[in-house]
């Protein structure tokens, strides 16, 4: 018996760092900067992204992977997403990045939501100092934003 | 306590970032606060540096779920009037100081609104967190001038906001006859809506920029507030049949769809609370009944009701309650066990209650949900 094969159609991308990443086309679509580029024909063999490194191209594709298999269940692929962003916050500052970059809406999003999570229930402190911001308000500035609701600054985590 | 699903622990990737966030271009930065629902966690994120202000600052804030708070009585504190606040996001109560409605009646709304009157009959829009306070067209405008000895607390019934193409458009139930008025944010009096027959309005909606009435036998109207002067009312559907003997009627808009729930309860026992929920079908006028509300919540009480979808902080197929009514709580003085939220799970027909803390029900208001926001 004879078997018939569909050529699964590869596009290879090219981060930062010269890597090279052979992917199915139908994977890396749900990027829409590359469709773009596929479907504007400005892609030849190779995509080259720049503004994405090898080492968030891995992650990128493990997650677009996923999520382009149809048959894992609602309650399968929110497991995942979950599991997916228990990163540090430097990688997942990067991927929020990347995603942004590459436009995948759904994982800029689930990052975003993990970084709001962090903050939950937080003082402006300690925002601070995990997120290593610098405080650039004056000491007047801040006891007014403080005084202006003051509510809501009671009863946070403890630091 | 199941009432609340429990917080999923981070805490394992909490150490300190060595990335530089505020290099993060502004409108990602308004995603990320995009995501935090709770305004007390935008609040904290807001006072962080400059950049992060700039998002509340811009009125970039815009998260898809609003929470309602629960407004709560107000307590005295050193003789300084503070008003009880209940988070039902953070499950947890804050005081806030509020002069503007120090002996106030109350109602609440979306868009952070809450809709006062005085002792002097004053009405007012008050955003309890801005504290920006707008004038309402005067009471006079609502014909007050027909009613001798008007009693202040009771004139108006209730009354919310809408917002209407951009444009806040305050809704009122007044008056002896339960009638219907509404004012515009630019108007300068009261457009009151005449009805031919007799009828006795007891809650009103704002659906796809209209506004629907409901009657208390609970026949569904819609105001033309847009249309001639003075303004039409429709008769656009009778109540489903099968309802009888209900305890309080509302309508909620829920994610595209028109709501009514019909409130079931033995007054002796809080705990018995249930509720039928139907849904309006315009093309064929027809209610049916709805056995399941998906990954909705609904948050009910006698003056203003809403929905949000379920997040981290509230599963769907509930309905929350409130305590609400005043004139029931009088003739039990004796018996009353406090302010209390309910959940009512639609699933297994079963109610939760949890207690608010104790208040005598001399200092008692009718506990109402707001939705609160910054802008």
């Amino acid at each position: 018996m004879a078997t018939t094969t569909t050529e699964t159609k590869m596009l290879t991308l090219c981060t930062s760092d010269k890597q090279q990443f052979q992917i199915e086309e139908t994977i890396a679509l749900q990027a829409v900067t590359i469709r773009n580029m596929v479907e504007d024909e400005c892609a030849s063999n190779v995509i080259p992204l720049p503004n994405v490194n090898s080492k968030i191209m891995i992650q990128i594709i493990e997650y677009l992977k996923k999520h382009v298999d149809s048959s894992v269940s609602k309650e399968d692929m929110e497991k995942f997403d979950s599991a997916f962003v228990e990163k540090k916050l430097s990688e997942i500052f990067d991927i929020i990045l990347a995603a942004n970059y590459l436009n995948i809406k759904n994982l800029l999003d689930i990052c975003c939501q993990r970084v709001a999570d962090v903050m939950k229930n937080k003082s402006p402190e300690w925002v601070r100092r995990t997120f290593n911001i610098v405080n650039d308000f004056t000491a007047e500035e801040e006891a007014k934003i403080r005084k202006e609701h003051e509510w809501a600054f009671e009863g946070v985590d403890e630091d | 306590m199941a009432m609340f699903r429990e917080r999923p622990c981070l805490g394992i990737c909490r150490k300190s970032s060595t990335v530089d966030w505020s290099q993060l271009p502004y409108d990602l930065l308004e995603s990320i606060a995009n995501q935090l629902h709770a305004i007390e966690d935008f609040l904290a994120f807001s006072a962080v540096c400059h950049l992060w202000r700039f998002v509340h600052l811009n009125k970039n804030w815009t998260p898809k779920t609003h929470i309602p708070w629960l407004v709560l009585n107000e307590y005295h504190n050193s003789d300084v009037p503070l008003r009880r606040i209940f988070s039902t996001c953070k499950f947890k109560e804050h005081k806030l100081l509020l002069p503007e409605a120090h002996g106030h009646q109350i109602w609440g709304s979306s868009h952070g609104w809450l809709v006062t009157v005085g002792q002097d009959l004053g009405l007012h829009l008050l955003n309890p967190i801005t504290r920006v306070c707008i004038d309402l067209p005067t009471h006079c405008t609502l014909g007050i001038q027909a009613y001798a000895n008007v009693d202040w607390f009771s004139f108006i019934r209730k009354a919310t906001v809408f917002k209407i193409q951009d444009e806040f458009v305050t809704m009122a139930i007044y008056g002896h006859h339960y009638s219907l008025a509404f004012a515009r944010q630019t108007d300068s009096a009261w457009t009151t809506v005449q009805v031919s027959t007799h009828v006795l309005f007891i809650d009103f909606v704002c659906f796809n920029s209209w506004i629907l009435a409901l009657s208390v036998v609970g026949t569904l109207f819609l105001v033309e507030i847009d249309g001639p002067d003075p303004p039409r009312i429709l008769d656009i559907a009778s109540p489903p049949k099968d309802e009888k003997g209900w305890q309080q009627i509302y309508l909620v808009e829920s994610s595209g769809n028109l709501l009514m729930v019909f409130r079931y309860e033995n007054i002796y026992l809080p705990k018995t609370v249930n509720f039928k929920v139907y849904q309006f079908h315009f093309s064929t006028g027809q209610w049916t009944i709805l056995e399941d509300l998906g990954d909705r919540v609904l948050f009910v009480d006698d003056f203003y009701c809403t929905s949000v979808s379920a997040c981290d902080d509230f599963r769907g197929n509930g309905i929350y309650f409130t305590k609400d009514n005043l004139d029931f709580l009088m003739r039990i003085e004796q018996n009353w066990d406090g302010q209390y939220i309910g959940l009512y799970h639609m699933n297994d027909d079963t109610t939760e209650i949890f207690r608010l803390g104790d208040v005598s029900p001399s200092c008692y208001t009718c506990p109402i949900w707001l939705v609160p926001t910054l802008s």
